[in-house]
This record gives C-alpha cells, structure tokens and sequence, in this order.
C-alpha cells in the first residue's frame, strides 16, 4: 500500500482521511451513486496529486472519480458539503495527532467539539453502520428493486419482438443479397486475383428506439407508482428508451431515471416534475412532444 | 518520464496563454489526467468549449491533435487501419504483367498498402515516441459496438493489425473524449475515465472569455451582451445558446460595425445565437429582439 504511506506522510494524521474518504463514499453509494472499489482505489492514488486544504481541488478529485452524469453533481455536492464541512476546515495539527488510528474516526475532529456536543453526536450516529433510519431505508429499497426483478423480466419480454428494424450497418452473411464486393476482392486475393466466389453481406437487424409518455395525472394516482417502477425498469432494461411523464405539461424523466436505486429516481422526480397528480391535457402534451 | 505539467496552476496558465478560459475544477481535472495517464471524458451543452479544450491542450504542449469523429455506423475500417485494396491489386496486376513473383503475398501487406486511421496513428506516434493528443468527438454518437472496442484501445493502448504485428504505444497519449448525451455511454469506459461536466459560464468566466477571444469589445458592452446571454439561458429554448454562440455573435456584430444595438440588429443577427426555427420564431413572436435591445442600452 505505498499510495496509502504516501498519502499518509502527505497529511500527517495516520490513516485517518482514507478511512473517511471511506466513509465518504459509502454515504455516495447509500445515494444511489455508482461507487465501486476500483474507482475508490482510483480516487485515493489521486489525493497525493492535490493540495487537501484547497476545497475545490478536493472536489474535482472526488466528483471525476465519482461522477458520470450531470444529474449526479446536485446529489454529489450536498454529500460532500455535509461531509467534508467540518473536516477540511484547518485544526489544530495536535487535535489530529490524538485520533486512535484503529477506531473508526467519528466525522468531526475532537477540536472543533465545541460549537455543539450533541451536533456531533448526531453526525456519528449518521456514519455508524447499523443506524435504524439506515436499515429501513435499505429494506424499503431491496424490496422494491426485488420487485422490478419480477417487472423486468416481463419487460424484456413484452420487448423482446418489438422493436428489430434493420440497421444501416452491413454484415457479411451468406443469406444476404447484395454482394460484398470489399470481401469478395479480398477473397479473391487468395486465388493469385481471380474472382471465384462471391461473399454476399446483409443489413444486420438493430433495436428500435422507444419512447414511452405515461399519464401522471390525478386519475390516474393509484397506479402512478407502479407506472413509475414499469418506466423505470423499462428503461434499465431496453437500450434507447426515452421517458416522458405528462399531466397539465410534459417532462422528460429519462435522465432522472438513470439513478442506480430506484429511491433516488423517485426522490428526483418527486423533485423535478411539478404537475404530478394534476389535471390532464393530453392533447397538448402531445403536441408538444410533436414539436420537440 | 516527465509529466508535462506540474501543477494545477501551471495548466490554468497554459491555457490561459492559449485563450481557454477554465475554472479551478477543470483545472484540477485536467491535471489528474496527465498525472494519473487517464482519458479524460468531457459532457455538457453543445458549445461549451469540449472540443476546443482538446485543440488548446495540444497546442499549449506543442502536440500534434489526432481527432477521430464519431458518427453512427463507424467502424474499424475508419477508425483504426484499411488496407488501400486498389492499390493492392494494381500491385498484383503489375506484377502479373511483369511475370515477377509475388512471396505469398508478403509483399502487398506491408505498410506501403496500410491506411491509417486515426486510432492506430495515435497509437504509432507514441510507440515511435512522438507524443499527440487523441480527441474522440462525440462519441455518443458511435455504436455501441465501438465503444466497447474502444475500452479495448483505451485499457491496453496497443492494437493488432494480423499482418503486420501488434503495435504497443510506450507512453499513454492524452485522450480527449467528448459526448453530447444523445445516449448514455456505457458505465465501462466511464469508469476508466476521469469525468467532467462543463457547464454554461458564470457571469464572470463569460465576460472573461468574451474580452480575452474578442479583445476589440468595448468592456462594457461586452458585460451587457454577457448578462444578457444569461438571462437568456434561463428561459426555455429549444437549443439553448453556449459559449461558442457568445462569440460567434459578438464577432458578427463587431463585423457589421454597428455602434448602437437596435432591435433591427439583434433580429438580423439572431442566426448566430439561435439555430432552430422554433427558437427564432419565439424571439419573432414573443418581440424578445425589442425587449433585449433595450436591455443593451440601459
């Protein structure tokens, strides 16, 4: 582990921000952000590259490392400004020297423990593993992906047949009618240049693409969160699907539904779409997808 | 081997020198990329200044820009080598004519025949040890299949052409990779890259930007257009105007040398800002020309 010496010496406080940087991004991960290992790993070779007092250095590190969408940076930020907050903030170095390298360090260092005593006692709770709130949420969420486990299937298909169009593409295939002749030149060449066969190519069938427009209006509210969970795993499922939910005016949700945890989608789209159980107006939602 | 560059501010000065106006971020970003040898993946609105960002990086280090344009149906005949089969064939007839005897073929697949594609130029240049920059314009637009060739490129920087031999590059070329979102690229070659979004400009970068491309702006009208450009961002369009649009209008009006801006003006130069007829027939409708000219006056 020579980044983690190196890094180590850097900061001079043992062990400490690679465990909170740990911490950091399981708090991403509990938010429906794509952390893996590997880009973690990623993330901590890069630390020795910056200056850890500078705020925005440490966030560029991170958010390239972490992010991969646009819809992401909104959730990122508030994550890294509630973690890092308190910590990047310049302390005493002694305060750091007395963190027990073994223990997990708690968010906030013992030297700004002043302000408010029970302020830190709730960010500990926040990041110890086996809180309630955490574990309910978890169960809310395993159910329900359990749930678009069955969807999906169904999904795949109801799709499956749907949508095969032929492609511009070509693939060389002996049931194909046009001849290739790129190929059959080629061919030939194994023959001292005389054409002796005739390689034919075909066009290759490709996926179409999909849009699916779903009613959210009041009417419609006892099956909206179904719906929403059928948008949802259709587009996790089928390549090229655009979503548009419409009530009184229409909103495109694809890229709200591209979070890893359907919580977080929903969190979003209860954010975004405002005219959620509203009156309808199919006609003129129509119209305007038209227009677009 | 010498990164080159040594520090964050060091790659704001370069550009800086270059004309690139970027914030700390991008900065940062950049820097990760040289120092980890990571491609650097880059999305945002059009006109933002994702590919220019290559062409500048490569010029600030004196780099030669090898771009690849990504377009739907591209293949490894376009991106990477061909074999130039005319000429191949011309050899075969030649050496037909001239009863000369061609061992095994040997002799038309050697590099006289080779077409170079930018991938495998990209990646000769570096095993030669000249280093380049490789941009990937838009690569939302390839196929899948591409991409998924192209995280084979990118994880090994080596490519096999079965003739010739393998080509290994001995030092990692810059990778610029530029998508639009018209799709989602896949998580795989998202994860070998450093990501960053570029979004519109603050107020000030704007400003900045616009004075140091356009330097014959008056300053002050220059933060009128500026202020104006994003409030107009605000509001709903179908294709919202970037940076790039900035620019191109202010030149044009610099151009047509017009010292006062009236509603007039704006109208027949709305085409640099707004490149569709829904957007110009809004600004018609909606009289939004009268209105701004009269924001730039003020």
């Amino acid at each position: 582990m020579t980044h983690r010496g190196t890094s180590a010496a850097h900061l001079g406080r043992p062990g400490d921000f690679v465990l909170n940087s740990l911490h950091f991004a399981r708090q991403l991960k509990e938010k429906g952000l794509p952390v893996t290992l590997g880009r973690t790993l990623d993330a901590l070779r890069g630390l020795r590259l910056i200056r850890l007092e500078d705020r925005e250095e440490a966030h560029s590190l991170f958010s390239t490392h972490y992010v991969s969408r646009p819809e992401e940076l909104p959730v990122f930020d508030a994550v890294f400004e509630e973690f890092w907050s308190s910590k990047i903030r310049p302390a005493p170095l002694e305060a750091k020297r007395q963190m027990q390298p073994e223990t997990i360090p708690p968010l906030t260092l013992p030297g700004e423990m002043e302000p408010s005593a029970d302020h830190t006692e709730n960010e500990r709770q926040k990041i110890s593993y086996s809180s309630q709130d955490i574990m309910r949420k978890k169960d809310f969420a395993a159910m329900l992906e359990a749930e678009s486990q069955d969807a999906a299937q169904l999904i795949m298909a109801l799709t499956r047949d749907l949508g095969l169009r032929l492609g511009r593409r070509w693939r060389a295939g002996a049931k194909g009618k046009q001849v290739d002749l790129r190929s059959s030149i080629r061919s030939s060449l194994r023959h001292g240049g005389e054409l002796l066969a005739l390689r034919k190519k075909r066009r290759q069938p490709r996926k179409t693409r999909f849009v699916v427009m779903c009613d959210v209006s009041g009417s419609m509210d006892s099956y909206s969160r179904f719906l929403l969970q059928f948008m949802y795993g259709f587009q996790r499922h089928v390549p090229r699907v655009e979503t548009f939910v419409f009530s009184t005016r229409m909103t495109r949700i694809t890229p709200l539904l591209r979070m890893r945890k359907i919580d977080a989608a929903y969190a979003l789209i209860e954010e975004k779409v405002f005219h959620w159980s509203g009156g309808t107006r199919i006609g003129s939602c129509l119209a305007e997808y038209n227009r677009r | 081997m010498k990164k080159p560059f040594q520090s964050i501010d060091e790659v704001s000065r370069a550009l800086k020198k270059e004309k690139y106006i970027c914030d700390r971020k991008l900065a940062t970003v950049i820097y990760l990329a040289f120092q980890m040898e990571k491609p650097l993946l880059l999305e945002g609105e059009a006109g933002v200044g994702k590919t220019e960002l290559a062409k500048v990086l490569s010029n600030a280090l004196d780099r030669r820009l090898i771009r690849l344009q990504c377009y739907e149906g591209l293949d490894t005949h376009t991106a990477v080598y061909e074999w130039n089969y005319t000429k191949q064939i011309l050899r075969i007839k030649l050496a037909e004519s001239n009863q000369e005897c061609l061992d095994n073929f040997r002799n038309i697949f050697d590099e006289e025949y080779l077409i170079q594609r930018p991938l495998l130029e990209a990646i000769r240049s570096e095993a030669h040890g000249k280093h380049v920059s490789l941009l990937i314009d838009e690569l939302d637009r390839a196929d899948e299949e591409f991409e998924a060739f192209l995280l084979e490129v990118l994880s090994e920087y080596q490519i096999t052409v079965p003739e010739i031999g393998t080509l290994k590059a001995k030092t990692k070329p810059l990778v610029v990779i530029t998508s639009n979102r018209t799709r989602e690229l896949h998580d795989a070659i998202k994860r070998r890259c450093l990501y960053h979004w570029i979004s519109y400009p603050s107020l000030e970068k704007e400003y900045e930007i616009v004075t140091t491309k356009v330097p014959q702006i008056a300053e002050e009208l220059a933060m009128k257009i500026c202020s104006l450009m994003q409030q107009v961002r605000q509001m709903d369009f179908y294709k919202r105007p970037g940076i790039a649009e900035t620019l191109d209008w202010v030149s044009a009006l610099l151009l047509l040398n017009r010292s006062h801006l009236d509603a007039e003006t704006l109208e027949e130069t709305m085409g640099c800002l707004f490149k569709y007829q829904e957007d110009m027939e809004r600004v018609q409708n909606e009289d939004l020309a009268v209105s701004w000219a009269e924001a730039l006056r003020s």
